[in-house]
Parts: C-alpha cells; sequence; structure tokens
C-alpha cells in the first residue's frame, strides 16, 4: 500500500514538472518572437523615415503592428488572468471544505460515536440525535451563536432546548418575527421556561410546541402540551411553579399569562406582554 | 379510487425514502421512489400516483423543480413537501411551486399517514411550522404593502396579499400546535370551514403578487448575514419602492 503510494507520487512528479517545462519554454518562444516584431518593426520605421518615404505611411504601419501585437497579447493576458482567478476560487473552495470537515468532525462524527456507545437507550439516543440536529441547522441557517446579543426568539430557542434536553421531551418552537431583549421580556421568557418545564415534566405529552409572535409593540407566547391536562382552578397552593413562576411573574412585569387545561385535553399556557406599556 | 392513496416518494436519501415507505405501510401504497429530479419525472409519468413525497432540497433542483416538470402535463398529481430544512424561503418556494402543504421529517408515521391522506384528498396539509412561515411572510408583505408600493399595484394585489383577521387567526392556532378539529372546536366553526381557510391561505399564497413575497425571501436571507451585507442589501430591497437614502 504505503509502495504503491510511493510509486503513483514519483510517477507523477516528473510528469508535472515536464509540463511547466514545456509550458515555460512556449512562454519563452513567444516572447523571443514579440521582441523580434518590435525590433523589425523600429528597423523598418527607421529605415522609412531615413529613405524620406511617407509619415503617413509610418503611422500606418505603427498601428497595424500594435493591432498584431495586440492580437498576440490580449489572448495571453486574459489566460493568465482567467487561471489566477480560477487557482483563487480553487483556494476559497478549499478553505471551504476544509472547514466544513472540521466542523463535521467535532460535531456529527462525535454524536454519531456517542450514539454507537449509548445505542442501548433509546431515550438518551432521541436526546443525542436531537440537540445534534439543533445544533447543525442553526449552523447550515448560519445563525449568529445563540450565546450573543440576544433576541425574544433566541432566547425562547435557548430555554427550549435546555428544558428538552433536562426532560427529554421535543420542543418545537415556531416563531413570526422578532425584537431585542429586554428586562421585561426576559422575564416573559422565563415564565415560558416555567410552562415548557410544567408540560415536560408533568403532561406526559410526546411533544411541546412553542409559538411565539413579535408584532409592533405587543409580545405573545404560547406553549402547548397534549398531555393529561388539569383542573387550573385546582392547583395545590404549594406549587409555586404556575402561580409564582408563571402568573406572578407576569403581572409583575405588567403583563398577562392565562392556563387554559382540562383533565384529558392537554394544557396550553398563554404569555402576552405590551412593550409600549410604561408606568 | 380505492381507499388507499398511490404514493410516490421522491428523496436523495436511500435510507429516509426506505424508512418512509415502512412508516406508509398499510396506510398508503408507495408505487415507486426517486433520488433525483430527473428520476422523479419518470416515475410519476409511469405510475401516476395520487400523492408525491417530496423533498424541498435535491442535488438537481429540489422539490420545486419536480413540480415545475410534472405538474404541467398530470394535474391530478398531488404533492406534499416533506424536508429537514427549516430554511422559510425555500419552503414558501416549493408551496408556490404547487405543494398541497409541508411537514418535517420529524413527524410520526401516523401523522405521516394521515397527512397523505388529507393531501390526496385534496386538502392543504399545514405544520405548525409551515403555518409560522407563512404567517411571517405575509406579515412581512404587509409591512411592505403599508410602504409606498404604487396605488395601482395596491389595487391588484391587496386581497391577495392579505389575510383575513379569521384566516390569521386559523393559521395562528395551527402554529400554536393544534389540529384541524381543535381549531375548530375552538373558534367556533365546522372543521370543513377550517380546512376552506387553509386552502384560502394556499391559494393566496400561490397566487400573490411575486415581488411582495420574493422581497420577502430576501429579507429572510438577509437576517443570517452579517450586519455590513444586510445593511446593503436591505438598502437594495427597500430601493425597489422607496427614494434611495441621501448620502451622509
Amino acid at each position: 500500500m504505503a509502495s504503491a503510494e510511493a510509486q503513483l507520487s514519483t510517477t507523477r512528479a516528473p510528469r508535472a514538472s515536464r509540463w511547466s517545462a514545456l509550458r515555460r519554454a512556449l512562454l519563452l518562444v513567444r516572447q523571443a518572437l514579440l521582441t523580434l516584431l518590435a525590433v523589425a518593426v523600429a528597423f523598418a520605421i527607421l529605415h522609412m523615415l531615413a529613405r524620406g518615404l511617407h509619415f503617413a505611411a509610418a503611422v500606418a504601419l505603427v498601428a497595424v503592428v500594435a493591432a498584431l501585437f495586440g492580437a498576440l497579447t490580449v489572448p495571453w493576458f486574459l489566460r493568465l488572468a482567467r487561471s489566477l482567478s480560477f487557482e483563487r476560487s480553487a483556494r476559497i473552495r478549499e478553505q471551504e471544505r476544509a472547514e466544513l470537515a472540521a466542523h463535521l468532525h467535532d460535531s456529527v462524527l462525535q454524536t454519531l460515536a456517542l450514539i454507537q456507545k449509548r445505542a442501548g437507550d433509546p431515550r438518551e439516543v432521541a436526546g443525542l440525535a436531537r440537540r445534534q440536529e439543533r445544533e447543525l441547522r442553526s449552523w447550515l441557517l448560519a445563525r449568529p451563536p445563540r450565546d450573543g446579543a440576544d433576541t425574544v426568539v433566541s432566547a425562547l430557542e435557548r430555554a427550549a432546548a435546555e428544558v428538552e434536553e433536562l426532560h427529554r421531551v421535543p420542543i418545537e418552537v415556531v416563531s413570526v418575527g422578532d425584537g431585542p431583549l429586554d428586562a421585561r421580556l426576559e422575564a416573559m421568557v422565563g415564565a415560558a421556561r416555567e410552562a415548557m418545564t410544567n408540560a415536560a415534566k408533568f403532561a406526559g405529552s410526546e411533544r411541546v410546541d412553542l409559538y411565539a409572535e413579535v408584532a409592533g409593540d405587543r409580545v405573545e407566547v404560547f406553549v402547548r402540551d397534549r398531555g393529561v391536562g388539569f383542573d387550573p382552578r385546582s392547583i395545590p397552593p404549594d406549587r409555586r411553579g404556575v402561580r409564582d413562576s408563571i402568573v406572578g411573574r407576569m403581572e409583575r412585569h405588567r403583563g398577562r399569562a392565562e392556563v387554559r387545561s382540562r383533565p384529558g385535553e392537554g394544557s396550553e399556557v398563554e404569555l402576552a406582554m405590551e412593550l409600549g406599556a410604561t408606568l | 379510487m380505492s381507499s388507499c392513496p398511490r404514493v410516490v416518494i421522491v428523496d436523495d436519501h436511500h435510507l429516509f425514502r426506505a424508512g418512509v415507505r415502512a412508516e406508509l405501510a398499510g396506510a398508503a401504497e408507495v408505487v415507486g421512489d426517486a433520488g433525483s429530479v430527473a428520476q422523479a419525472v419518470g416515475v410519476i409519468a409511469e405510475q401516476r400516483p395520487d400523492v408525491v413525497l417530496l423533498d424541498v432540497h435535491m442535488p438537481d433542483g429540489g422539490g420545486a423543480e419536480v413540480i415545475a416538470q410534472v405538474a404541467g402535463a398530470q394535474p391530478q398529481v398531488r404533492f406534499l413537501a416533506l424536508s429537514v430544512s427549516d430554511a422559510p424561503e425555500d419552503v414558501i418556494a416549493v408551496i408556490r411551486a404547487g405543494a398541497r402543504g409541508y411537514v418535517t421529517k420529524t413527524i410520526s408515521g401516523a401523522e405521516l399517514a394521515a397527512a397523505v391522506r388529507a393531501v390526496a384528498e385534496g386538502d392543504a396539509v399545514f405544520s405548525p411550522r409551515l403555518a409560522g412561515f407563512v404567517l411571517d411572510a405575509f406579515a412581512a408583505s404587509g409591512r411592505w404593502a403599508g410602504a409606498k408600493v404604487r396605488a395601482q399595484d395596491r389595487c391588484e394585489d391587496a386581497e391577495l396579499d392579505q389575510l383575513t383577521p379569521r384566516e390569521r387567526e386559523v393559521l395562528r392556532h395551527i402554529a400554536r400546535g393544534y389540529m384541524y378539529k381543535e381549531v375548530a372546536q375552538r373558534l367556533g366553526i365546522s372543521v370543513k370551514t377550517v380546512e376552506a381557510h387553509v386552502s384560502a391561505v394556499l391559494r393566496k399564497l400561490q397566487l400573490s403578487s411575486r415581488h411582495e413575497l420574493s422581497r420577502w425571501a430576501v429579507q429572510r436571507r438577509i437576517v443570517s448575514l452579517d450586519a455590513p451585507e444586510r445593511d446593503r442589501l436591505a438598502g437594495d430591497a427597500r430601493g425597489l419602492d422607496r427614494p434611495a437614502p441621501a448620502a451622509p
């Protein structure tokens, strides 16, 4: 195997150098021809002037020769420019390929290795696959990294990803519009996170849907599950989740929360906030 | 027509085609599959299926290209887009080409079978994600419609470029994760009416003036670029209906 490779490289190398030597020789010949042409022209003009020939004839001759010179050299210049840009784009392609390979190695291949190791644990495998899917997708869509400057939607997506990983229930985030995050909206994201956690922990739903809409000054978030449901009037007073972390938190930040659920029909938490509303 | 819809699966991943085939067993009759646009056009012409499950992205053109080549000759074939791709502009492009719906590849087998049946019967299938994309697209085109578009254009497009409040409400419920039946219950209308609203939205999406939605697509693409590039492109897109800003 190793010797075959060595052989390959020894046969390939001389051929390549032979080609470039040939090319160099051709270029030299062309250069020589062009120089010869220039000398001949100069000589002809001098000769004509010395013999007192018409000045116009000399000009015409120079023009013809210049055209000839151009015809000879322009394609060469074009080819040179083209090969330069070809080389550059080839280099860029190579860089992109290397970057892609590096990324896939760090992410997808590692995850696939983990999945093979944990093949016996379906929940774990599904979680790994989903995390990888999310990561790869945000990379493909070239979104800025999640921990950069935050928007409402990116904060909600991050919260959803965290809850999903903690409780191993897929959370589908669908959003319309987006806007910058401020302290009140952070509180809203916190309430949404709590709603997602409740749905993932207690509902027994196969998945949780989160829908966020940022339209002008109004932000709305809906967290829905198809799980066991409950009677919102009968939340025990010691369950701080819904009362404090969702409803109370929204009200403290001049927002609104509504919990809709019935036993057997899943549940939905609706959060709304008007951004213009200041006190 | 039998109760079991005849289906062709078009996807460039062999494993995925095999997986869908297994999931649909019993619910639909898979009469063929294809891994490229050219293959797909041949198989569809030969098999004349009820429904084609269509990948949004393929090496030689993707779902929109298949629809473009088949729809003219075989208007009875219905298309359902099925993809892992979440780029909204790509999904909307396939819908605008004529697909009757879009579901993501992570959908469960039972849900996929139900979606295939619905499309076979001529209904539109909106996943929460597609509903979100559509709301976003129309919200954006509404914003543009509010800008200085020539009065003549507005008269022609106004109805197609906007959703009615009811259509918006239906789409919002779908985006929130409600099924058609649940949407009907919540809004106090029949399932047929929900389906009619969704079909109307689909029709608007397909007929709406090209420039509004393509501008939305440009906007979407810019969001994922870096700031200077975004500003430059945004300037270009805006330049279409607004006077150029004065040089600083």
